[in-house]
């Protein structure tokens, strides 16, 4: 006769020693990496005031890569779950970007076909002010898709670019001008900021 | 692919852009991330910055962003930029292809991870 019930602590205790491996791989994988990390810094210690070169082609096909590094994060505690809607992005609002494309059953498509075109799209979208909120961006790389050097994504920002009017002209704030920056080079001022997406192409140090 | 974070803060680094790996998202069939920020108490580097991707989840949580210095409503949070290029100022040795964009939602706080998956699903039915 079957004793279900000796089945089920084995079973159990099978579990806990299961997870209790797939930690200590997980754990082993991590110190592998951090190892491998620093091992670069150990190697060019040596010749410390040497700056290498950036290989735009190794840092191409690393793009494809999954990034070591990255590891699951914490929620943090001033981000509450809430879905309510401040603004929908719907691929019409490109309907007037000068960048061509096609816009068909709410997607936008651009191919970019020559190597000198940079641009897919382009459009500064206007959102009531807010001090906390969130942006999910729905995109699609197709199978000819090639990152090169890298690239921008959308993301949220306040450059000051999209006000709906006067945004070629400075903001005032406190009787001071403050132009549109952010972006571009142009470093972030205390009232400008933004916070794009990139892909491909990703270092640390970027001026 | 690979992508990232890059943000234009007010650190005092003495670096202009800043950027932090978020993982991969496919190639080859739709996908989403979402973004969530929070604006800095002016004069405390409290400012937040979290990202999931739809395949990874939570990949990214900072909390020490110093956004800005100024407590004014020119300051907040007031534009979606829908910004979809290659560099800065090259896009490599090759032609850089085809890429597809269906929206972006912005939302009081953090979306329901289901729902953003259902909308995936829905795309890829459609294509």
């Amino acid at each position: 006769m079957i004793d279900w019930g000796a089945v089920r602590v084995g079973m159990r205790r099978h579990t806990i020693i299961s997870r209790v491996n797939v930690r200590s791989f997980n754990l082993s994988l991590l110190l592998g990496a951090a190892v491998l990390a620093a091992a670069p810094v150990v190697l060019v210690a040596t010749d410390a005031g040497a700056r290498q070169p950036v290989d735009y082609v190794k840092k191409a096909a690393g793009a494809f890569k999954r990034d070591a590094t990255v590891s699951s994060a914490r929620i943090p505690a001033w981000l509450d779950n809430d879905g309510t809607v401040i603004k929908s992005v719907n691929a019409s609002v490109l309907e007037n970007d000068k960048h061509p494309m096609t816009i068909k059953d709410g997607v936008a498509t651009a191919s970019l076909v020559e190597r000198k075109q940079l641009t897919w799209m382009a459009k500064m979208v206007a959102i009531p002010p807010q001090s906390k909120a969130c942006t999910t961006v729905y995109l699609k790389f197709h199978d000819d898709f090639k990152p090169g050097d890298g690239g921008k994504l959308p993301g949220l920002s306040n450059t000051g670019m999209g006000r709906p009017v006067g945004r070629a002209k400075p903001e005032m704030v406190d009787g001071m001008p403050y132009p549109n920056s952010g972006w571009g080079g142009r470093k972030a001022d205390g009232v400008h900021w933004s916070a794009r997406t990139g892909f491909g192409g990703w270092t640390e140090t970027i001026g | 692919m690979s992508i990232h974070s890059y943000f234009y803060a007010n650190m005092d680094d003495g670096k202009i852009r800043h950027s932090r790996p978020l993982g991969s998202l496919k190639k080859g069939t739709w996908t989403a991330y979402v973004e969530c920020l929070k604006l800095n108490t002016p004069g405390q580097a409290d400012g937040g910055l979290f990202y999931a991707t739809a395949d990874d989840g939570p990949v990214l949580s900072e909390n020490d962003i110093p956004w800005r210095d100024k407590d004014v409503p020119e300051s907040m949070i007031r534009e979606m930029w829908i910004d979809v290029f290659c560099g800065g100022t090259s896009c490599g040795p090759n032609p850089p292809g085809t890429i597809s964009f269906a929206g972006a939602t912005v939302t009081k706080g953090l979306p329901d991870m289901k729902d953003i998956k259902a909308e995936i699903a829905r795309l890829n039915r459609q294509s």
